[in-house]
């Protein structure tokens, strides 16, 4: 609870609320526009706040992330695109309503259950962290490295189709993390003489040219260059009406924050997962899901903005993303001087409460944005692509070049970019090569660390796992890596399907 | 296996990233063993910087084993027929290509051009060649973009622009 009270501080500091303000405001766009995603705004960011304080960094991308995440429901509703892949849920009902001319109707319950799912997620985040701290304190070097294996294998299994494809991305993650100076022995490792590699790839230009210009490039490459907007007018919504969902949205909005917490699951899954439940606890919706139940937009989005706050508990307490955007903002720490982990909140509890806050003031500029501005948003969001993409990839090469002034950056993000593109034309997620960036160093040193350690002990195989933590760990790593091998997997459908047959 | 089989084996893509992923988890295991072998710096094994390295080579193989598995089992599916058929749909390769060259030639031109022009003519050429057609348009848009960009990062956040 004192967390929430410090975080309401930051209401009364007009220059957190105004950068906070701002980021909302691109967040409305970004997310709102098919072809630009949160993951590339909040990259951009981290070379613009490159320069600012922490704490303002902080409040722009939070502002970036809260309003980003909800306003993927505008395509949605709008144009049947989602914005965010975590709105392809709110597709399935937000834009049968608005093809009957209840776009409106559609936007408001977007936006009042947004709030509240983002909402509960940060109270989520404010009321866990502690206790999530505590237990962290107690990991030692394997047990980090274990979880870092967890969240890639479980990002590997969940962001495509091939589990194969996911655990590659990951290990290529892996490899270009390990580029650079060597954190131990302070020996160059994998540089080939390169003597700008000696420093690592520099996560900006990698993030943006993943995110940013491999999206610019999918979208030349797709050539849908236009999209028709549904119109948008104006029509009373009762208070009483919309609030009839309030409850159903709480458990919506849990789902959203444990599954948010999970690594990999995110935005996509937790608006899928609450939607299956809202289909079975919802017995008279207004009309049949799929065809226009707002009950199912109430559903979607609740869950996808209570992401936000779940998945940044991992990230915050033990210095493991959830998802792509978290990995993103865990490199602005890090560009800060910030260490996330379980000795956050003791040393940087301002920069915690910098995070709900801005949270909090993110989800007040959701609901005005999204009740005010975003009804008139068709114009926008309509904004050709034959405009949108050479801007969008000019700010690529400035932003992978404004965080060291140096043009090898930008050929850096030139090969991510075309690498990324790559990846996602041969249908690898690039999601847990992000992560694997970002986690890929602390890999390595708590590895290193964990059998140097164990090698002093007499049962080096107890020294390295048998702690009751090292074994869950170990358990759920081994379990979710075996579980998603392709041959078990079929293994386990013939024999649910003959258990089905025999019944 | 025929011919035929090998011939559409090497055709499917888990296949050919099967061989790709082999190869350079091959080539970073030699990597390491040889530099932890020749590095005076290196020490042992469990401080070695190549330790993890190896670690990581050893995955790739395993998922290149993994991958390969994938494709076999592709070839005796319908599943990869219908693949197939999907893949069919047509895409802009060119688009994407001229996209990457236009801003390779922008990232070689910039340093000679300066800043602004380099900008001003990558945009609009972008322009004209994804469809814009009002000459105005185009002028104005590049120059207001550049304009913008240039006073953001330039002159609010004192990025040496070259």
């Amino acid at each position: 609870m004192d967390a929430i009270l410090h975080s309401l501080v930051y209401f009364t500091q007009p220059k957190f609320v105004l950068l906070c303000g701002l980021g909302s405001i691109a967040g409305l766009f970004v997310g709102s526009i098919p072809g630009l995603s949160v993951s590339m705004a909040t990259a951009l960011l981290v070379s613009i706040t490159y320069t600012w304080s922490a704490n303002d960094a902080l409040a722009t991308v939070m502002g970036v992330y809260v309003v980003g995440v909800f306003s993927g429901a505008l395509s949605a509703i709008l144009l049947n695109i989602p914005g965010a892949p975590a709105s392809v849920v709110t597709t399935l009902d937000g834009y049968p309503l608005a093809k009957r001319g209840e776009a409106y109707k559609a936007l408001k319950y977007a936006t009042v259950y947004s709030f509240v799912g983002s909402v509960f997620g940060l109270v989520a985040l404010a009321l866990l962290a502690k206790p999530i701290t505590s237990i962290a304190l107690k990991f030692q070097p394997m047990d980090y490295f274990l979880l870092a294996m967890f969240g890639l294998a479980t990002v590997g299994g969940l962001t495509t189709k091939s589990f194969s494809k996911g655990l590659v991305s990951a290990v290529f993650g892996l490899f270009f993390a390990m580029i650079g100076m060597d954190s131990v022995l302070g020996t160059p490792r994998l540089t080939f003489g390169i003597r700008n590699l000696n420093a690592g790839i520099s996560t900006v230009p990698a993030l943006v040219g993943l995110f940013g210009f491999a999206e610019v490039l999918s979208v030349v490459f797709e050539g849908q260059m236009d999209a028709t907007v549904n119109n948008i007018t104006r029509q009373v919504v009762k208070v009483k009406d919309m609030l009839r969902e309030f409850w159903h949205s709480l458990y919506y909005s849990l789902i959203g924050t444990v599954v948010g917490a999970l690594p990999g699951a995110g935005g996509p899954v937790a608006a899928f997962l609450a939607y299956s439940q809202a289909k079975n606890i919802v017995k008279k919706p207004s009309r049949p899901f799929g065809e226009g139940a707002v009950e199912g937009i109430v559903a979607s989005e609740s869950a996808n903005n209570a992401c936000i706050g779940g998945a940044l508990i991992p990230m915050l307490t033990l210095a493991v993303p959830g998802d792509a955007v978290t990995a993103i903002i865990l490199s602005v720490f890090y560009v800060h001087g910030l260490q996330p982990g379980p000795m956050f909140l003791t040393t940087s509890a301002e920069s915690f409460y910098a995070i709900l806050g801005g949270g909090f003031i993110g989800c007040v500029f959701l609901l005005l944005l999204g009740l005010l501005v975003a009804p008139h948003l068709s114009k926008i969001i309509n904004v050709p692509k034959t405009v949108l993409m050479p801007i969008v990839g000019l700010l690529c090469v400035i932003g992978a070049y404004a965080c060291n002034n140096r043009l090898f950056d930008v050929g850096l993000m030139f090969f991510f970019g075309v690498l990324g593109f790559g990846m996602r034309a041969r249908g690898y997620s690039v999601a847990p090569m992000t992560l694997a960036i970002v986690l890929g160093n602390m890999m390595d040193s708590n590895f290193r660390r964990a059998i140097s350690l164990a090698s002093s002990a007499d049962s080096k195989l107890l020294a390295l796992f048998g702690r009751p933590i090292t074994m869950i760990l170990l358990v759920l790593t081994l379990f979710s890596i075996i579980s998603n091998v392709p041959a078990v997997r079929r293994m386990l459908n013939r024999r649910k399907e003959a258990k089905a047959a025999n019944e | 296996m025929d011919n035929n089989g090998k011939k559409s084996l090497l055709r499917n893509s888990n296949c050919q990233d099967s061989i790709f992923v082999g190869l350079c988890s091959v080539a970073l295991l030699a990597y390491s063993l040889y530099h932890h072998a020749n590095d005076r710096n290196t020490g042992e094994w469990k401080t070695s910087p190549y330790l993890f390295p190896v670690l990581i080579s050893v995955f790739g193989l395993l998922l290149a084993v993994s991958l390969m598995a994938d494709a076999l089992h592709d070839l005796h599916s319908v599943q990869e027929t219908a693949n197939a058929v999907e893949g069919g749909a047509k895409h802009n390769l060119v688009g994407a290509l001229v996209f990457i060259a236009a801003s390779v030639a922008y990232y070689l031109l910039m340093p000679l051009l300066h800043f602004i022009p380099a900008t001003i003519v990558f945009l609009g050429g972008l322009f004209v060649y994804l469809g814009e057609r009002k000459w105005w348009k185009i002028l104005l848009l590049s120059v207001i973009t550049t304009g913008a960009v240039y006073a953001l990062f330039g002159l609010g956040l004192n990025v040496r622009l070259p």
